[in-house]
């Protein structure tokens, strides 16, 4: 196990310096190059002169980026024109409000999709395995920014069950702040759901046709002992890797949700600076939002390998 | 999912009996790319032709559809926002699958460093969440058709990469592609002749899936006001302008461009499925 851990982070390693090479260019695309992309078009020449010194402009792109990745692994993740701040204090008062958006709905999406793929597999052919069917493919097809914007008109706007956008910070109200998060979290949950659900409707139907099952209902254990006991055992290890290729995809979509709900989380500060063309602030956030999606898939890889040995022996 | 439709594919006389799960939903779908082609015409109003005396009229005879916040038609619009929609999707999708396989399909047969390099430059796409990196390299490169298409592609190389690469690997050592080799045939004829082939069943059923996931990220970045840019319109576009109005109860502005999205998505998600069965019997056995 400690060997495959070992192998699995080494892996890991030309991975983050693509990853942290990619955001780092990405304001070298930028029009009029890093310094205007930093300082804005209007910078004098003395200033654009001094920006280039600071940041060796021009040395080779090799040198510029180690000297970048030593400022970020310091914490220093630069200076954003725009906002005229320091981007480190700025950007991470929005981890929390995501981080509670995205753990918020895989807690709804996980027992909604495990159950339902459960069920629907337990009862194949039945009418609940067919409208199961329809909630994946609906629940697949439907984009979620569109969701979101349906579920506040019928319950903001037409119920009035709960308010119209807008967060409540955690740190000032948990309950409140978890009530103010449950819709977008809804919206944000429910293809995370569909895919889970399918994953484990396949998974299950598999398991379900193998001989230690038949082996099991043959001893005459009851049905649900052996979907319990034996079934549903085997299915942890698909399910395990889907939801944490889902995390991925909850970040993404908090992108679109957050600005739908007004909720100032990672996603919507990203949409906001692009807007205003505030290139630390994205390189800061696109970085962050990479680092932790490495991190999930590093983490489900070890539970993986720690749920089935067969992994650790390839 | 009737397995004895779609089971045994090969079997001469059911062979067109088993595409039959797919003439609803690929009907359907070129229904949606005749409106996208013959928008003009289908059109009832031009969808950019402005009416200040009849903003965000509800759907009523005139206007089917409603109109947005400058009198223009909704459902001339929407109709016209198929364009840009089935564009984007349709050429991203040919660039990631052609580019993809390529790549993919090179990294597994050539093996060793080439190999080692493709999967790690592969990783490194996929570390991003697809819509944030679409959404950072917008911002660096500028938005427009051509940066939509091209980032949307680029996100969806990996997924047609690592396919391909796996297909070749699993033919590699079979006798028949060994025994190509021996009789001299060439890198080339053994890739094309033998292996592609191979991977085409996966790589079609992929191509819908990925054909869903572009028409979805065109819309999102459009509604977040980086895709094509207004005035021509988007489905993403108009669901954009028609948030702003939904305290004022103007649910047209919103559901209909919604709806377009959401069934052309879910008719390429159908197709896709179908596909998918009707190439894997495997799967539908498990299944059924």
């Amino acid at each position: 196990m400690v060997n495959y851990a070992i192998r699995r982070l080494l892996l890991l390693a030309p991975v983050l310096i693509g990853v942290s090479f990619t955001v780092f260019y990405l304001i070298h695309l930028a029009p009029g190059g890093p310094e205007n992309a930093v300082l804005g078009m209007f910078a004098t020449p003395e200033v654009l002169a001094g920006f280039r010194a600071k940041y060796q402009l021009d040395q080779p792109l090799l040198v510029q980026y180690v000297t970048w990745l030593g400022d970020v692994l310091r914490g220093d993740l630069g200076w954003s024109i725009f906002s005229q701040t320091d981007v480190g204090p700025f950007v991470i008062p929005k981890i929390l409000p995501t981080v509670l958006l995205t753990s918020f709905a895989l807690l709804i999406a996980a027992p909604l999709g495990i159950a339902t793929g459960a069920v629907a597999a337990v009862r194949r052919g039945t009418r609940f395995d067919a409208l199961s069917r329809v909630f994946m493919l609906v629940g697949l097809s439907m984009p979620g920014f569109w969701l979101g914007i349906l579920f506040l008109m019928v319950f903001a706007v037409g119920l009035r069950l709960v308010p119209a956008g807008g967060y409540v910070p955690f740190e000032k109200d948990p309950i409140a702040s978890l009530i103010s998060l449950f819709l977008p979290a809804l919206t944000l949950a429910i293809p995370v759901a569909a895919v889970v659900s399918r994953v484990v409707r396949t998974a299950m139907l598999e398991a379900l046709g193998q001989e230690y099952v038949q082996t099991a209902r043959s001893k005459g254990i009851s049905e649900q002992r052996v979907v319990v006991a034996h079934v549903l055992r085997n299915v942890s290890i698909p399910t395990i890797t889907v939801m944490g290729t889902m995390v991925g995809y909850l970040l993404g979509g908090s992108v679109l949700i957050e600005s739908v709900f007004t909720i100032p989380g990672i996603g919507r500060g990203l949409v906001d600076a692009v807007t205003n063309r505030d290139y630390k602030v994205i390189q800061a956030l696109v970085l962050m939002t990479s680092v932790a999606v490495v991190g999930v898939s590093l983490l489900v890889d070890l539970l993986y390998a720690y749920l089935d040995p067969r992994v650790r022996l390839r | 999912m009737k397995a004895s439709a779609a089971g045994l594919p090969m079997l001469q006389e059911s062979r067109w009996r088993s595409l039959r799960p797919l003439i609803a939903p690929g009907a359907l779908f070129a229904l949606f790319v005749l409106c996208g082609l013959f928008a003009p015409l289908l059109a009832p109003y031009d969808p950019s032709a402005q009416d200040p005396a009849n903003r965000l009229i509800a759907p009523s005879w005139a206007h089917l559809a409603g109109t947005d916040d400058f009198g223009r038609d909704i459902l001339s619009r929407t109709i016209h926002g198929a364009r840009v929609s089935l564009l984007v999707g349709v050429t991203s999708v040919m660039v990631s699958s052609f580019v993809g396989t390529a790549l993919g399909m090179t990294m597994g047969y050539i093996g060793g460093w080439t190999e080692e390099i493709g999967l790690r430059l592969m990783d490194i796409i996929i570390a991003f969440p697809g819509i944030v990196l679409a959404i950072a390299l917008i911002a660096a490169i500028g938005s427009g058709l051509a940066s939509v298409v091209f980032v949307i592609a680029l996100v969806q190389v990996p997924v047609f990469a690592r396919l391909a690469r796996a297909s070749v690997l699993s033919q590699l050592n079979r006798e028949y592609v060994v025994a190509a080799r021996v009789i001299g045939a060439s890198h080339l004829r053994v890739l094309l002749g033998h292996l592609l082939p191979n991977a085409l069943a996966p790589t079609i059923t992929m191509i819908g899936l990925s054909l869903a996931d572009a028409i979805l990220i065109e819309a999102s970045l459009s509604f977040i006001g980086l895709g094509v840019v207004p005035p021509t319109p988007t489905w993403g576009n108009i669901l954009a302008a028609g948030r702003n109005y939904i305290l004022l109860g103007s649910w047209w502005f919103t559901v209909v461009p919604g709806v377009a999205i959401f069934l052309t998505v879910l008719v390429v998600n159908v197709l896709a499925d179908r596909i998918r069965d009707l190439l894997d019997p495997r799967q539908v056995l498990v299944e059924a």
